[in-house]
């Protein structure tokens, strides 16, 4: 094998045999059908029979087209943004359902009724640890609750460190969806300076939340409010709160990425993705450059999404700790110098078993978590074509 | 030196197996995981957004009231001011009276410290009488079929 190829070799060769690349997937479509149909079986509901197969189909059709063209990114934002357009979908019509608004209101809150994510686990950490209580209006056990929240981050992080941001977060997918729109981006150059950022939100939150004892984040700073769920707007510091959570929203998901084809708010932005950084260090699977056969023509520098190269890493053969492991940078490498990597292996080693022993975890875990909001998602948009509404 | 890297390379390859079983266990396991995590670690909702423990629970005909603790809770010590809550809980199929009106001793002490009248349903609560300690009425907050009042005080052991 010529040292260009060495990366892509492997899934080449696979790609010669489509029955390689069917072997290789069956494992996952054992896996999928055991965790699908684990899930209380076929629904009876054809509005429901329907996304459950389409689903089924899909996840394992995007797995079988990664093995056989190699090309992991392509098909993984495929799904990471469908996943997260119809979490909004799904999410919204759920609200609407329970509560008839997208508002949280005061009684929702004081009932410990506000659906737990993972945005806001860096500002529970100084209250959980000193005083062992969550700062949130919510259920420690339960749906959405607190406790199962943290046990599916928890699992996320081991299995995949901060691939969690490009393979489970149901927020992630917007912007790596509106970062996708144009074919080539108009701001080329953000100052290195700005990708500390997030860690610098990382601690004011921390600091502001153990302080105020309320989740900072959530209340002042997350974008993401815009497209779920929004405090009640009922005083002027609440309507103060919705024009931030607006402005965040078009500026670091929309208008940004869209411009600079970044995820820039995972990459400048989310403190949440600056403390999942760490958990990097916590997981077996890196992304390394081959030295040797980098031309360093830094096209992955230009193109990575949340500004996880540079110069200096590249000359080092390595990611920064940022590294969301989405494999863009590794599928548009023209030498196939960048690959997935197990710590411990020789640098380079055999990087297609590399690839697919992190592919197993991290799909399986985007397909389990992600294929019940794809499901609920079409299900909501199959009853609006049918009935007219999205709500039951 | 062949040796090290081969036992490095196998433990890299375990570690990395090993992530599928953990997503596989997380999954699997997701209810019992979280049950440990609630009982191992002792973790609660903080009392700012709970109210805090139920400290009595008064009967009526068609409902209950129920008084919470005195939440003074801070990061590391109590705070200066904090808040007691006090919900109205109408009882099944039935629901609460227009006008409520009831005294509490709030902090246990034999005296009455807050006498309350709320208007349950144009949702408005009002302090007939308080201790000096007693700032005023935060909010009442009609929670399902539910009232929910938070009056605002001030610790008195600071």
């Amino acid at each position: 094998m010529t040292a260009g190829c060495r990366s892509t070799g492997a899934a080449l060769e696979l790609a010669k045999s489509p029955g390689k690349a069917v072997l290789w997937s069956l494992p996952m479509l054992a896996l999928s059908l055991f965790m699908f149909f684990g899930q209380g079986g076929i629904p009876r509901d054809p509005l429901r029979a329907i996304p459950f197969f389409f689903t089924l189909t899909l996840v394992n059709v995007l797995f079988y087209l990664m093995i056989r063209t190699g090309k992991t990114d392509r098909y993984r934002a495929i799904f990471f943004i469908a996943m997260a357009v119809l979490f909004v979908i799904s999410f919204l019509a759920h609200f609407q359902e329970e509560r008839g608004s997208m508002a949280l209101t005061a009684g929702e809150a004081i009932k410990g009724r506000t659906p737990f994510c993972h945005m806001v686990i860096p500002a529970t950490i100084i209250p959980a640890a000193l005083s062992r209580t969550i700062i949130f209006p919510g259920s420690i056990l339960g749906p959405y609750s607190i406790a199962s929240m943290i046990v599916l981050w928890l699992g996320a992080s081991l299995a995949m460190g901060r691939g969690f941001c490009s393979w489970v977060c149901f927020f992630g997918g917007l912007e790596d969806g509106f970062s996708r729109v144009r074919r080539k981006p108009w701001i080329r150059k953000i100052a290195e300076r700005w990708t500390y950022l997030p860690y610098a939100v990382l601690v004011v939150v921390v600091v502001m939340s153990a302080v105020l004892l309320t989740p900072f984040y959530c209340e002042w700073l997350c974008p993401f409010k815009t497209v779920t769920e929004y405090f009640e707007v009922n005083s002027f510091e609440r309507i103060l709160q919705a024009f931030l959570f607006l402005g965040l929203f078009l500026g670091l998901v929309v208008v940004l990425p869209i411009l600079s084809r970044r995820r820039t708010q995972c990459g400048l932005f989310c403190p949440m993705g600056a403390f999942q950084s760490f958990t990097n260090k916590l997981n077996p699977f890196e992304i390394v450059i081959a030295r040797d056969q980098c031309r360093d023509c830094d096209k992955c520098i230009r193109e990575c999404p949340t500004f996880s190269l540079d110069a200096k890493s590249v000359s080092l053969g390595r990611t920064r700790i940022s590294c969301m492991k989405c494999g863009k940078c590794v599928d548009g490498c023209p030498t196939g110098a960048i690959a997935y990597h197990i710590k411990g292996t020789r640098p380079q080693w055999k990087p297609a078993r590399a690839r697919m022993l992190f592919l197993y975890p991290a799909y399986l875990f985007l397909t389990v978590f992600g294929g019940g909001m794809i499901q609920d998602g079409l299900y909501r948009i199959l009853l609006l074509a049918t009935t007219g509404s999205m709500i039951k | 030196m062949k040796v090290i890297e081969r036992l490095k390379s196998g433990f890299g390859y375990t570690w990395a197996a090993l992530c599928i079983v953990v997503v596989l266990a997380t999954f699997l396991g997701l209810g019992f995981w979280a049950r440990t995590l609630a009982k191992g670690t002792g973790i609660h909702v903080s009392p700012r957004f709970s109210g805090g423990e139920v400290r009595q629970v008064i009967d009526h005909d068609t409902y209950q009231t129920k008084l919470h603790r005195l939440v003074f809770d801070g990061l590391v010590s109590d705070r200066a001011k904090g808040f007691v809550q006090i919900d109205w809980v109408p009882r099944k199929n039935q629901s609460l009276p227009a006008i409520v009106e009831e005294e509490f001793d709030i902090d246990g002490d034999g005296s009455i410290e807050i006498r309350i009248r709320v208007d349950t349903v144009a949702g408005k609560a009002e302090l007939l009488r308080q201790a000096p300690w007693v700032l005023g009425v935060d909010q009442l907050i009609a929670a399902d079929s539910e009232r929910i009042l938070r009056v605002q005080l001030r610790n008195p052991g600071k």
